[in-house]
């Protein structure tokens, strides 16, 4: 097992920070398995819960597919690095949920992410950034297919990989693109163009789960079917979703309307004003902010700042990103320092309208 | 703010009771819903159904003891093994949940449709492709020639880095 800090600083080094992305921002898949013959985490005792680890764990270390991975279990960790791990992942598990005798690999990409005793034995995720959702199944897939000539995973031809949740039966497989849709949100049109582009399998939903409004302008978009269709089916619906949502809102972004770009205008300059000068921010607010600021480089009101910054914001003013930068910073403080981070990454900008 | 009880965390019925306990100058409050098992617990002291009990009136799996009330209650399952003690009932809930995708065809007894361990059939850049087509033909039907332009230069560009996928 590794030590605690090893794995932050393999994460830090990860190229989230190279996201140069305006739209698509990223993208998680996730496959979700168990080893027959074994209950599942729920109901295992102790004793098969730490052979479970050493079990999985060897497979994955053994796999070519993981460059230099390091296993180290829950317990090993603070709440803090756990809360990294998970920002770090896209996950929208919860973070603070006591799974016994848990445990995590990671590799040097910092894209790949194993979960042993979460609510399945297993849960091999891949992130990404280059809307590359095909590669990056074929990687899971090797994955899973190399780590499967070790273990038996349980599955049926009815019911296909059976999972403790069964609406994660069949495939095991979920998909999510995460997509930052300023323009189609603040002139809303967003719930038109998904009641339009709609498609049977994808289902949608903002970042704290809210399907109303999309906090930091971010729609995800993910299959809620993982039995009766297949992973080609998945990935082609969400392929086609999200390519059809990119292409609108940059139309729109092109053609705003008079009285929309107007709104907009007022909304982005309020955002940098807030961005500029707030004292704190909360976790919200400094999405809101950022995303609007976004907006506003691609609309040409805001230099000095890129994407590739204000991407990177997007993790950092999160709140184990915030901490792992500065341990020292106490729990009151957090949002004064969020709102330091952002300053100092606005301290060259110019806002053009 | 109260949280719900942590064996109780997947459980997605809105929560109708805040149950306060007050041990000395400990407070603790749990949100749970009307028909929580916790709660249950709490109030009467009411012990689970032991394994016997549940496997006499065979509404449990008698690998992992998971009841068929648990879960109708929304419980995780508990081990492969009640996919087959509680096939049908499962396959039922799969199938009122995929109610409203068309693609599914939800007749039939064989509900998966993916692979199986080991297949290993590589997806191509294809459905880029076919992405990419669908959003020009709607692009060009809203008169958006300026998105339509790009479209065609990202297709032709493509194309050209997979020569397998013009035969599509």
């Amino acid at each position: 097992m590794t030590e605690n800090n090893d794995f932050v600083a393999l994460l830090e080094k990860s190229t989230w920070k190279d996201n140069h992305n305006s739209i698509w921002l990223a993208s998680s898949l996730k496959l979700y398995r168990n080893i027959a013959n074994y209950s599942f985490p729920s109901k295992l005792d102790v004793t098969k819960q730490k052979q479970l680890i050493s079990v999985i764990s060897k497979a994955a270390l053994n796999s070519k597919s993981l460059k230099n991975p390091i296993c180290f279990e829950a317990s090993e960790i603070s709440p803090l690095d756990k809360q990294f791990l998970f920002e770090h992942f896209l996950s929208t598990d919860n973070v603070f949920e006591a799974n016994t005798n848990e445990a995590f690999i990671v590799d040097e990409s910092g894209f790949l992410f194993l979960q042993i005793n979460a609510k399945d034995h297993l849960q091999i995720q891949k992130i990404d950034y280059k809307e590359e959702i095909e590669a990056s199944w074929n990687e899971l897939m090797i994955l899973e297919t190399d780590m499967g000539k070790s273990l038996n995973y349980a599955y049926n031809s009815r019911f296909g990989f059976l999972t403790s949740q069964i609406s994660h039966c069949g495939t095991g497989f979920k998909g999510h693109i995460y997509l930052h849709l300023p323009a189609l949100i603040h002139s809303g049109k967003i719930h038109e163009i998904l009641g339009l582009e709609s498609d049977d399998i994808i289902a949608y939903r903002g970042m704290r789960g809210e399907v109303s409004e999309f906090v930091g302008d971010i729609v995800i978009l993910y299959n809620k079917a993982t039995i009766g269709v297949s992973e080609e089916d998945i990935l082609q619906a969400l392929r086609g979703l999200a390519t059809k949502l990119t292409i609108r809102e940059k139309s729109l972004r092109s053609h705003l309307e008079e009285d929309i770009e107007h709104q907009i205008k007022n909304k982005v300059s309020r955002a940098y004003g807030f961005a500029f000068h707030s004292y704190e921010f909360d976790v919200i607010e400094s999405l809101n902010a950022i995303s609007l600021c976004k907006l506003g480089i691609d609309l040409n009101w805001i230099e000095g700042i890129n994407h590739k910054t204000l991407n990177n914001l997007l993790f950092n003013t999160n709140r184990g990103h915030l901490l792992s930068l500065d341990k020292s910073i106490k729990q009151e403080e957090i949002p004064h320092k969020r709102a330091e981070l952002i300053h100092e990454a606005f301290k060259n900008t110019k806002l053009l309208i | 703010m109260s949280e719900r009880p942590l064996e109780c965390g997947d459980c997605k019925k809105p929560i109708k009771v805040c149950y306060t306990e007050i041990i000395g100058d400990l407070i603790t409050k749990t949100s749970m819903c009307q028909d929580c098992p916790e709660l249950q617990k709490r109030l009467h002291g009411i012990p689970q159904p032991s394994l016997e009990d549940a496997q006499k009136t065979g509404v449990c799996c008698g690998n992992c003891g998971t009841t068929l009330e648990a879960i109708k209650q929304g419980s995780l399952l508990g081990c492969n093994e009640c996919y087959e003690v509680f096939s049908d009932v499962l396959a039922k809930e799969i199938v009122t949940f995929l109610a409203p995708c068309s693609k599914v065809n939800k007749k039939e007894l064989v509900l998966h449709k993916g692979r199986s361990p080991g297949e290993t059939a590589k997806v191509g850049p294809a459905f880029k492709l076919i992405a990419l087509n669908d959003a020009l033909k709607e692009t060009l039907k809203r008169e958006d020639y300026e998105q339509a332009a790009l479209l065609r230069d990202q297709i032709k560009e493509l194309m050209e880095n997979n020569p397998d996928d013009r035969k599509q």
